[in-house]
Order: structure tokens, then sequence, then C-alpha cells
């Protein structure tokens, strides 16, 4: 909200400064966003008087301007087609600053010139202007600028948070710097003069939907000539951001400022017989409101209406067909307690988001109601001469009720861990408008009917600290037990894993949870299937993604340009539906393009070595041994490629490059390898604390050995079977595969065997009679020639 | 028998003439070797008679202690000379790029979490989780925020239907530890969040680190410093914090926490707008209601809440000025981190 600081200074006599108000107001719990000081931001500019203008002899667009600023006289070139002799002029005398840029002597086609004559753009005040900024011609020459413009009010910029709909008015803010500062609050006083007339003859008010609107209240007034307002209210609309109108519109909008009341005020000879109908809308019923607008309303929307038509939306915005114009000579003026969801309801749905709309949707106190109708009958009366007819018009209910709160003195220091005495928290509360009484141990606190926020004995302790002041709090730190300890298994194997991953070289990505139907589609996933979001940012971002595949290939795809090689991993869920809550799974997802100098002995399926590289390392580091891959059909990946990862009977995950189609859809230039875990399995598979091994105090034996084998025979078959040959066989290392033999299927392939003898060293003979077992046990198993 | 002198002056000559350290290790197995001259001639002496055996026996000692003296000199000679040019001979430029080691990088959002997540662990907190689908009654309701309340319209929210929404804050799970879980609670919760917002601030998806400790005779102050404990240990000992008053609906009181600026040292720049204070937690006593919702008595314990961004602080501390840049996966940003 903008808080013009003059007007401010009506309700508070404070001494203290903008800023001081500003910091005083934020650090009592209204944001205080920014200060706007006007006048400040002009340095050098004065009022000139245009005294000659002549043409530019160089140019046939530009003059040259002479002004009076005062104490001389200046030429300068001036590009305006507006201006003329004699008018007074905003002059930016050299050096002047406006915004970010320094005024400087320069030469425009051969003339000199050293100033200027500004606009409203170039001062800060508009965003476009048609010319140079002509001022009142009764303002004196040579003053700053910032003296000649009657807009020179500071104007604080507050956020007001959506329980204090008190705050929306400047009483309210007063009431707030009055409550924190001790300085003296004054509300304006009230007093009319009523004529014998009576509202209640003149008009008559009838409300049908007494579930919307708890009350409504309205004075008629007959004004002579409604003119423009006096400068000090259009001075203070016009710094809180309001537009000035006419007198009668500006009187209501400054009453709503003043007191919170949004008011309307209608032509009562356009109101049809007279009459005042609240009710809900017809279907399709239409209303032209003020700003030119023709809506349409439904009936979930109330209106404001005559006898035969609607005159105004209710709590949002008036209706073109009963506006206050200068012929006006009979005014209705409405103030009403409109139900606070339904306003807002409305306000969205016509799209319209008035300042009454605002105040209206915090929930606004029956009591405010007679005074603000009361505040802007005075006002007409005493700046238009209006006559106030006697009586408000009033219907509904305008009882509020009251609400008392107990409060245990021993709770301010057992919630806040501050020590206040009773009787300075009684204080702080009845600074801020509650009636306090103090007993032995405790207080009974009478809240305001401002405040319909304060209910319970947390919300004064909230009033009482926030005045006594938040840093003043003395620090602590909870010094109680602790809560028994919890292992958190899930994320230490996160952690580990991800620590193992930053080693291996894989760069983590964080993608949206979220992606298009297109994408769910295109790794096998029907429509019916899925999370989609109700509203969603856009057609993008509309599916919970049911897998990972989309994500991470996304981002492979968004690095392939810069990068001839990618190692990225993702930690994150996947949703699907479920039965009362959708399922969310946590996946541990990675992917490889392209291939690095990295040694791989394959010269087929580098990518997916690659990333089996990586899967055996993370097992090894975690502590799942007996896992093993399980060759496997998948849509979305190669067929020949692409394995289960298992252990024991459990599929903890996927592992295979991407079928070339699916590449393809995502214009991915390399196959890609994938790696997809559940997550949950690794934590409960995970043994995070290894078991000591003896080391061996023999030292341990290899041998070389190649051999040519049938290449759909799975190694992992062999390396089983050979496995078995003797247990001084303690390891066999794939040494070298090679696929290019001349006879068709098989394939040759290096292995390294380690032998590790007990107790004494090996000798050459045992040694080659292990060898020799190895080399039957591969004859007769699998019928390989071996080459030693 | 060979002539000792002749032998002798040759090995001599033979070792003078050396150029490196594998010529004296050559000529040391030539002479002195298992096969080596001087080793045969010892067994020659063997057919020897006594006498003569021991003559020749000295002779042939002094011989090998001589060659031996020599072999040493000429190797320290050698490994003088060698060490003396190793500058020149064996200067590198030690400028060159170093060999590539292919490291990974975690997220900047991971970094920053697990950072925050070692800090409420020095003051006991354990690490808890929770849906990112939530339940109307968890995300809203539970939370003090019933249908209808304003402070709904205030967060964007994703809807999948009337029931389920994507939850707009971590503190849904409040509730679910409090459901689950007997005071003393002591948690964090990290974790992905979810606003219909789009632009350089903000992300649809976002991530937030939610506390919560419930007990008997929990303050605010106590709040107060464990948020001092957290800004000190994160953004460094020279920050100041600083308390506003604020209003969410599941906290009583409730607060703001800012700290001073890093850039301007709270004199006011742009990006602290002007104030010098930076704002980046909202926090609270949690509301009676919540304890409610949760399960747990409100006359008997009370607690405090806090819930901080986790992009945002990360922001501030590596001035990165576009979020949308922490979703956009390019390595070009990750690899920064």
């Amino acid at each position: 909200m903008r808080i013009p600081i003059n007007w401010l200074k009506y309700y508070i006599k404070t001494s203290k400064s903008d800023t001081e108000i500003a910091d005083i107001l934020t650090l009592s719990g209204t944001e205080v966003e920014k200060i706007e000081a006007h006048g400040a931001k002009w340095e050098n500019v004065v009022v000139g008087e245009v005294l000659e203008t002549e043409k530019h002899p160089n140019a046939d667009r530009l003059k040259l301007v002479t002004v009076n600023i005062g104490n001389k006289t200046q030429k300068v070139v001036c590009g305006a087609t507006n201006v003329e002799v004699g008018q007074k002029i905003a002059f930016a005398k050299e050096g002047a600053r406006l915004g970010d840029f320094e005024l400087k002597r320069v030469n425009i086609r051969g003339v000199e010139s050293s100033g200027m004559c500004c606009s409203e753009v170039e001062l800060g005040l508009s965003a476009e202007a048609k010319g140079i900024m002509v001022l009142d011609s009764s303002v004196k020459v040579g003053i700053p600028l910032e003296e000649a413009l009657s807009v020179g009010e500071s104007v604080i910029e507050a956020e007001i948070t959506p329980n204090r709909g008190d705050e929306l008015s400047m009483t309210g803010i007063a009431r707030e710097v009055s409550a924190a500062t001790g300085e003296e609050f004054n509300l304006p006083e009230i007093s009319i003069s009523e004529i014998d007339l009576k509202s209640d003859s003149n008009v008559t008010v009838e409300i049908l939907d007494n579930d919307l609107c708890s009350q409504y209240l309205a004075r008629v007034l007959e004004i002579d000539e409604i003119g423009e307002s006096p400068e000090w209210i259009k001075k203070h609309l016009e710094a809180a951001g309001v537009k000035t109108i006419n007198l009668v519109v500006d009187v209501t909008n400054f009453v709503m400022l003043e007191l919170g009341q949004p008011l309307h005020a209608f032509d009562l000879d356009l109101i049809e017989d007279k009459k005042i109908v609240v009710r809900r809308a017809n279907k399709d019923e239409k209303i032209e409101t003020l700003d030119g607008e023709k809506r349409k309303l439904d009936e979930t929307m109330l209106v404001i209406a005559d006898n035969k038509k609607a005159i105004a939306i209710a709590g949002v915005m008036g209706g073109k067909n009963s506006e206050i114009s200068i012929g006006t000579k009979k005014i209705v003026l409405e103030s009403a307690t409109f139900d606070k969801v339904q306003v807002r309801k409305t306000s969205d749905k016509v799209a319209l988001r008035t300042e009454a709309v605002v105040r209206f949707e915090k929930g606004l106190p029956l009591n405010l109601a007679q005074i603000a109708i009361d505040r802007a009958a005075m006002l007409l009366q005493q700046i238009g001469n209006a006559r106030v007819y006697k009586g408000t018009v009033s219907a509904g209910s305008n009882k509020e009720l009251e609400k008392e709160i107990e409060l245990r003195i021993s709770d301010i220091e057992k919630k806040l861990g501050v020590t206040i005495s009773a009787e300075d928290a009684g204080k702080y509360l009845e600074k801020l408008g509650f009636e306090v009484k103090i007993y032995e141990d405790f207080t009974n606190v009478l809240v305001p009917w401002f405040r319909p926020d304060v209910n319970i004995p947390e919300d004064l302790l909230e009033e009482i600290i926030r005045i006594y002041g938040l840093n003043n709090i003395t620090s602590s730190l909870p010094s109680k037990e602790l809560p028994s300890p919890n292992l958190n298994k899930s994320l230490k194997v996160e952690y580990l894993i991800r620590d193992i991953l930053l080693g291996a070289g894989f760069s983590e990505v964080i993608n949206y949870s979220f992606y298009s139907l297109e994408d769910a589609k295109k790794v096998g996933f029907a429509d019916k299937s899925l999370i989609k979001i109700a509203n969603p940012i856009n057609s993008d971002m509309e599916i919970m993604r049911p897998s990972m595949l989309p994500s991470i290939l996304a981002s492979i795809f968004k690095n392939e340009r810069n990068y001839n090689y990618i190692k990225i991993y993702e930690l994150g869920k996947t949703y699907l539906p479920g039965n009362e809550m959708p399922i969310e799974d946590k996946h541990l997802t990675l992917a490889i393009s392209g291939i690095n100098d990295e040694k791989v002995i394959y010269s087929d399926g580098k990518v997916f070595y690659l990333l089996k590289g990586t899967l055996e390392l993370i097992f090894a580091e975690i502590g799942i041994k007996n896992f093993s891959l399980k060759q496997t059909k998948i849509d979305q990946y190669h067929p020949g490629r692409t394995a289960e990862v298992k252990v024991g009977d459990k599929n903890i995950g996927t592992i295979g490059e991407i079928h070339p189609d699916l590449q393809a859809a995502y214009g991915l230039k390399r196959p890609v390898a994938v790696l997809d875990l559940f997550f949950d399995e690794l934590e409960s598979l995970a043994n995070l604390v290894p078991v000591y091994k003896q080391i061996p105090k023999m030292p341990i034996a290899h041998r070389d050995l190649s051999f040519i084998i049938d290449e759909k025979i799975y190694y992992e078959d062999v390396l089983e079977k050979l496995m078995n040959v003797a247990k001084e066989l303690n390891k066999i290392e794939l040494l070298d595969v090679y696929s290019g033999l001349e006879e068709s299927g098989k394939i040759s392939k290096t292995v390294r065997l380690y032998f590790q003898p007990e107790t004494k060293t090996f000798s050459e003979e045992e040694i080659n009679a292990l060898l020799g077992n190895v080399m039957q046990v591969l004859k007769k198993e699998f019928k390989v020639v071996v080459r030693v | 028998m060979v002539d000792l002198e002749k032998l002798l002056n040759k090995a001599l000559e033979k070792i003078s003439a050396a150029t490196d350290v594998t010529q004296v290790e050559d000529i040391r197995i030539a002479y002195l070797g298992r096969k080596g001259s001087v080793t045969l001639a010892f067994k020659d002496l063997l057919i020897l008679e006594a006498e003569e055996k021991k003559a020749k026996g000295q002779e042939l000692n002094e011989v090998k202690k001589k060659i031996e003296a020599s072999l040493e000199t000429k190797t320290r000679q050698l490994l003088e000379k060698e060490r003396s040019d190793l500058e020149t001979r064996e200067w590198i430029d030690v400028t060159s790029p170093g060999a590539k080691h292919l490291s990974g990088h975690a997220h900047l959002v991971t970094k920053t979490t697990r950072e925050m997540i070692d800090i409420f662990s020095r003051l006991g907190f354990e690490v808890v989780d929770g849906p990112e689908i939530e339940t109307d009654w968890y995300n809203f309701e539970a939370l003090n925020m019933p249908k209808g309340h304003p402070v709904r319209d205030t967060q964007a929210t994703f809807f999948v239907d009337e029931n389920l929404v994507l939850r707009t804050q971590t503190s849904p799970v409040q509730i679910r530890v409090m459901q689950n879980q007997k005071p003393p609670i002591r948690v964090i919760v990290p974790g992905k969040t979810y606003r219909r917002d789009y632009d350089v601030t903000h992300t649809p998806m976002f991530h937030q680190l939610e506390g919560l400790v419930v007990d008997k005779g929990v303050t605010l102050a106590d709040l107060k410093g464990t948020m001092e404990v957290f800004v000190k240990l994160f953004f460094g000992e020279d920050r100041k914090i600083r308390l506003r008053p604020h209003h969410f609906a599941f906290t009583e009181p409730s607060i703001e926490l800012d700290i001073s600026c890093g850039i301007c040292a709270g004199n006011g720049c742009r990006a602290c707008k002007y104030t010098g204070w930076l704002e980046i937690a909202g926090a609270g006593m949690v509301h009676p209601n919540v304890l409610r919702n949760g399960g747990i008595d409100p006359e008997e314990y009370q607690g405090f809440a806090f819930g901080f961004g986790i992009e945002r602080p990360a922001m501030l501390r590596s001035n990165i000025d576009d979020l949308r840049l922490f979703f956009d996966n390019d390595l070009r940003f990750l690899e920064q981190f």
C-alpha cells in the first residue's frame, strides 16, 4: 500500500523522519518495500520561463529557445513542438542529474547548448510525453522544480499482510506507528449537521441475499455543483496512487484510504424507483462498469440493483448507468459489508481487482461502515457545501460481537522466552487499541472491533512481542533432551552414491518433475495411467513424470551441442496414480553419451560397458555383492543391449542403450546408455560396513590365457565354471576381447587368472597344473580353442 | 693364473672410461659378479699350494678392494655429475596445463542442501521426507488454511484434482511428522515444492528446507538463536540477522528473517533494494491448531517452525541472477559449482 507521509501526519503527531517511520513500521510487522522521496531525485532542475523561440539555423525540426531561469537567461536547443513563448517550464541546468544521467554542455548541429527543457519522461514522472512539461503559469521562476510541483510528497510503500485489513488505511498505519513510538494518535472527528429532509424517504434499501451482504447503509445528499476536489485531496490521492475524478468520487476514495471502508456514490436520479436491492445477479445479466467495460455476470455474483437493473457489482465496481456526473444533484452514498470470499471470487471471475476488492476480501468490521459513511458526508458538506439528509438508511445487522481473550501472564515467558511484565504487556496492547484488565496471574483482554484477526492468546503474544521488538529478544537454543537419534540409512546411502558419482565424473542434473504428454507417450505411457496437472504452466509441463527417461534424455540433448562426452545423473522421483495417494518412487538415473579416452576393451557397446562399470563401482562401494544382469527386452531400449539389474530374484533396475527410435525421437546424435535404479532398493540392500578380509601373506601369481569361443556364450557362465576349478584360483580378469575373427560367430577373449597360494609360493609346475585344469574345463564345457 | 696387474689396470681403465652408472654396473658384474674375472680368479686359487695361495690370495684381495673402491668413486662421481645438470636435462614447462582428471559436479541445490543439513545436524535435527503430491488437508487445511482462506491465493497452487495438489511448501511434512512421532521432535525437511509462477525469480518447481521443533518449553527466543546459528555458519560470522513480525497461517507469532546484505555490507544496494537487508526465511511458533492437527496437545507442548528457500540463499552466495538456470541443466552452468 502507498502511504503518503504528509497525509499520515494528519493522524499522528510524529517527530520521526521518513526513514525512521519506515523502520518502525518494518520492525513492527508492516514491511516497507521502499520510500519514494519526491523531489530528491532532481538536482539543478528549476522553473524557467520561455522568453523567445527561433528556428535552429541548421536544422528544420529544432528550435533555439531563450529561457529566463531567474538570475540569468540561457539559450538552448529544443526539439519539442509544443514550446511557446510565455510558458513556465522545467529547465535542467548544466550538471543536472536526471535519473542516472548527468547533463553536460553539448554542441547540437553547430549551436552550443547548455541546459535542457525537460519532458515528463526525462523527469521520471511519466512513461510517455508528447512534448516538454508545461507548468502552471503562477509558479515562480527560478525555484527548484520539486518546490514548484505540488506532488512533492514522500510516499512509503508497504506490504500489508493478509490478516491486517485494518492496516489498509492511513489511520490503521498511524495507529501502528503510534503504538511503536508512543506518540499521539488521533482519529478524525466526525460531525455533520443534517437537514430536515430524510434519507429514508428518498431511498429504500433491501438485502435479498444476506448470506453475502451482512449490512448495507445509505445516505442521501444534495449538491449544487460537483467540481474538482481541493488541492490537498488531489495531492494525497495522487500520491496514494488513486486517480482523481470529481469531488464526490474523490471523497469516497479519500475516506476509503483514510479509514479502510470502501464507499460508493450513485446518482439518485438514475436509480429506478429510488430502490436499492442487494441481490445475486441473474444468469447472463450484463453491466457496463465505470471503466467502460461491458461485463457478463452470473448467479454466483452479488450486485447492487434498482428495481430494473444492476447498478454495481457489489464490492468490486460501480456501473456506468448510475455514475456521478457533473450534473448530478442528488447523491446516494453506499457503505456496506460484503462477504469477503464472495467479493474475491467475483473479482477473480470478472478479472477486476480494485482498491475496494483488496479491502473487502480481507473482511471488514461491521462497525466501520457507519463511521465511514458519516465521514464522507461530513467532508462533502464541508468542502462541497452538500446538504446531508437526515439519518442513514440501513439494512442488515451492524452488531459486532465483542471478543474477550484471557492471557496467562506466565505464557509470555513460557512461549516467547522473554521476561515482559504484565504491566508492560498491557501497555503495548492498550496502545494498539485493546482494553486490558490485569489480574493476579492472567489478563483479560478486550479486542477492539477493528482487529478481527486477533482471536486466541497466541495472537496477543504476537502483538506484545512485535511492539516489544523481536530484535530485543535475547537468543537461546532449544536446550531440552534431543529426540532419539535416527540412523537415516537413506541419507547415508545417498551421500555415498553421490560422492562415488562425483569421483566417477558424473554431473548432477535436476529436471522439473513434469513434462509433456508427448514425452510420457514416447516412453510408453498411455494417457489414462498418468497424473495430470489440472492447471499446468503450459502443455510442456503437464504430466507428473511417470519415468525418468525423458528427463535425462532432455538433459543429454541440452548439452550435446557443447559436449562430445556427457556423463550425468539425476536422483529424483517418478509419479504414478495409486489408491489413495499417488505412488512416488525415488530413482537414481545415470546416462552416458559419447566416449572420452577411457580404456574400454570392447569395440561394440562401449557406452553400455562404460556405464556397467559405473554400476559395478557403485555396488562395490555400497556393499551390494551378488548382483547380475539378465538380458531383456524393453520397448524404449536397444533390443540387444539391455538388461535387468538383479540382486537374487529381485529386479532393482534397468541398464541399456536406448532404442535408436527413441534416440531419434529426442534428436540425439549419439547412442546413450541409461542406468535406472530404484533408490529404495539400493538403500535396503546397501551394506555400509565392510567386513575385513585378511591380506594374503603369499605373493599372488598370474597367467594370461586367450581362447576363441562362441560369441553368444555369456561370459558370466564361463566365469562361473572356471571359478569352480580350484580354490586357489582367486580372481579372473577380462583383459581383451577381439571380434574380428575369420570364423563368424566366434570371439577371442584374453583373461588373466590370479592364483593365490595359502602357505607357500607356487612352483612353476603347480601353476601349470592349475592352468591345465582351467583349459580342460574350457575345452570340455565350451568347446573352445585355447592359445596360451 | 691371470696377470693381476694387467687385470687391475684394465679394470681401472674401463671404470675411468665409463660414462654412466649402468656401464659401471656392467663393469662390476664383469669383474665382481658371480662369473666375473676376479671371482673366477679366486676360484683359481684353490689349485695352488698353501703358501702361494695365501700370497696370491692377499694380492687378489687387494685388487678386489681397489676395483671396488674405484667403482664406488666412479659411481659417486657419475651421480654427482648427473644431479648437477638435472635441472637443464630434465626441465619441464610447469605452466603447461595439468593432465585432465574428469570430475563430476553435484548440483548446486544438492550442495546447498547438504551444507544446510550439516549445520542443522550439529544442532540435533534429523532429516525427514514426505510426499510431493499432497492432499488438500495436509497442504492447507491442517496448516490452518481452510478452504476460502485468502493465503491460499498467495500460493499459486498446482492442482491434480479436487483433493490433491503439488505441495506448495514443505510444511505438510510437519503434520506427518507430528502424527508419527511423539515429542521431543527436532526435524528438518529438505525437498521439492511447486508453485504456479515462472519468471527470472520464480520457477514452477523449487526447493525448500523446513524445520520443526516441538517440545515442552521451546520458545521464540530458541527460534531466534537457532536462526542465528544457521546464518552465521551458512553465510559467515560477519552477517547480522533481523527478525520482522509477519503473518503465516500456521504460526503465531510469525516472523520473517532478514540477513544483512553481503554485497553492500548493509549500506544499501540494488540487490537488497537499498534496504541493507535480504529476506531469507519465514518462521514462527507453531499455531495451536496445527499442533492439534498433528495430534499434539498445545497445552502441554509448544514449538517453532521455519522454512528456507534453498535456491535463494545459493543465488545470493554465488551471485546468480536467474533462477531458471537451476533447472535448465546446461553443464556450462552446472560445472561451475
